[in-house]
């Protein structure tokens, strides 16, 4: 993800009176936002009422805000305890975020040479396929450092967890992506 | 260098930094680990190929127009309510300081004559401040009755300030010329 250019002098403008200076900010950072709730609600219409309400919120913190720290992961912490809350509310019954990192859903189809059978757009459409199929927790984490470009340290500090936890959902990411890539390659290819 | 090996170097990166040359030899001789090579840099590029979702027109121009007032409201009613409290704060503290220092120097500083002739027109004043304090005076002998009068008066002389600079109330003197 490029650095927002001027961040903290906007934030300064809202402080200080001007308004249009959210544009600026919403402009650049929706697009992340938005990504990252249509990945992790897997409804557009829902990630919508997500990403509104985030910059909602984001909008009564701003003021508060303090420029030293960063703008970027504040916003992602904001929408991650967005989703997480309408996990809760829609059903309390539902495993959290840190349940779900436990089930492992990748299919240990044994597949040969898939190398050689897809496109580039196949493996796209492959990935795109398999992160719907990951838990939440190793999504949200693949999502925001090959998505979003955030580093381990920006992740930990977004999703308020260990640098050591994310390292370790991307460990547990990846291979999980790999099973699942897999097994949707050995299917087209049947 | 085995696959487990090459997996293991794969799976615990964290930045963009080079793979080691025997890495890349070894994908080129085995197709599961050069798949998952390739699966790597297809997610390293996600930000080049995926889709930039914006929120609809509506939902933008709603989250923009409480920008504007959320913006309008803290700019005006942030400095006010810090210049008010600290206002209260600094007359606040003036006056505690004032009603305990003014007994004692009336009684050590001010020479007798002047405090002869003064006392026909102060004794009604210290009366009626007497008579206005004296239910709570009770209050300063209970457990944090000093703080909760203390604040107390805060809360009046800054709700006061906080009116007075709400409606532009200024004496003639403090006005811009």
């Amino acid at each position: 993800m490029e650095a927002l250019p001027g961040e903290r002098e906007l934030v300064r403008r809202f402080q200080a009176g001007d308004a249009s200076a959210f544009v600026g900010i919403m402009n650049h950072y929706e697009p992340y936002i938005l990504g990252l709730l249509t990945r992790l609600t897997g409804d557009r219409s829902r990630a919508e009422d997500l990403c509104q309400e985030t910059f909602l919120k984001a909008l009564k913190g701003l003021p508060r805000f303090r420029s030293d720290s960063s703008l970027k992961t504040w916003l992602f912490r904001i929408a991650h305890n967005a989703v997480t809350d309408a996990v809760r509310a829609s059903d309390p019954s539902a495993q959290s975020l840190e349940d779900m990192e436990e089930h492992d859903r990748t299919p240990q189809t044994p597949h040969k040479d898939p190398e050689t059978r897809l496109e580039e757009a196949q493996v796209r459409r492959a990935v795109e396929a398999a992160m719907s199929r990951l838990p939440q927790q190793q999504r949200e984490v693949l999502h925001l450092f090959y998505w979003d470009e955030l580093t381990v340290a920006e992740i930990a500090q977004a999703l308020r967890m260990p640098e050591g936890t994310v390292k370790t959902l991307l460990f547990r990411g990846r291979q999980a992506m790999r099973g699942q890539v897999t097994h949707l390659v050995s299917e087209v290819s049947r | 260098m085995t696959c487990e090996e090459f997996l293991r170097v794969l799976d615990t990166r964290t930045n963009g930094e080079a793979p080691p040359s025997d890495w890349v030899q070894h994908a080129q001789e085995c197709s599961d680990c050069a798949f998952a090579l390739r699966l790597e840099r297809v997610m390293r590029s996600a930000p080049a190929w995926a889709e930039k979702p914006r929120l609809s027109a509506a939902r933008r121009a709603l989250v923009l127009n409480k920008a504007s007032e959320t913006s309008y409201l803290w700019s005006r009613l942030l400095p006010n309510l810090e210049e008010s409290a600290l206002t209260a704060l600094a007359g606040g503290g003036l006056v505690a300081l004032a009603f305990y220092v003014a007994p004692k120097l009336w009684a050590t500083s001010v020479p007798e004559g002047l405090r002869r002739a003064v006392a026909p027109y102060a004794a009604p004043v210290v009366e009626g401040f007497h008579t206005l304090a004296s239910p709570f005076i009770p209050i300063l002998h209970q457990p944090w009755g000093v703080g909760l009068l203390g604040l107390t008066g805060f809360v009046v002389l800054f709700a006061a300030v906080l009116s007075a600079r709400t409606l532009s109330i200024r004496p003639a003197w403090l006005r811009p010329a």
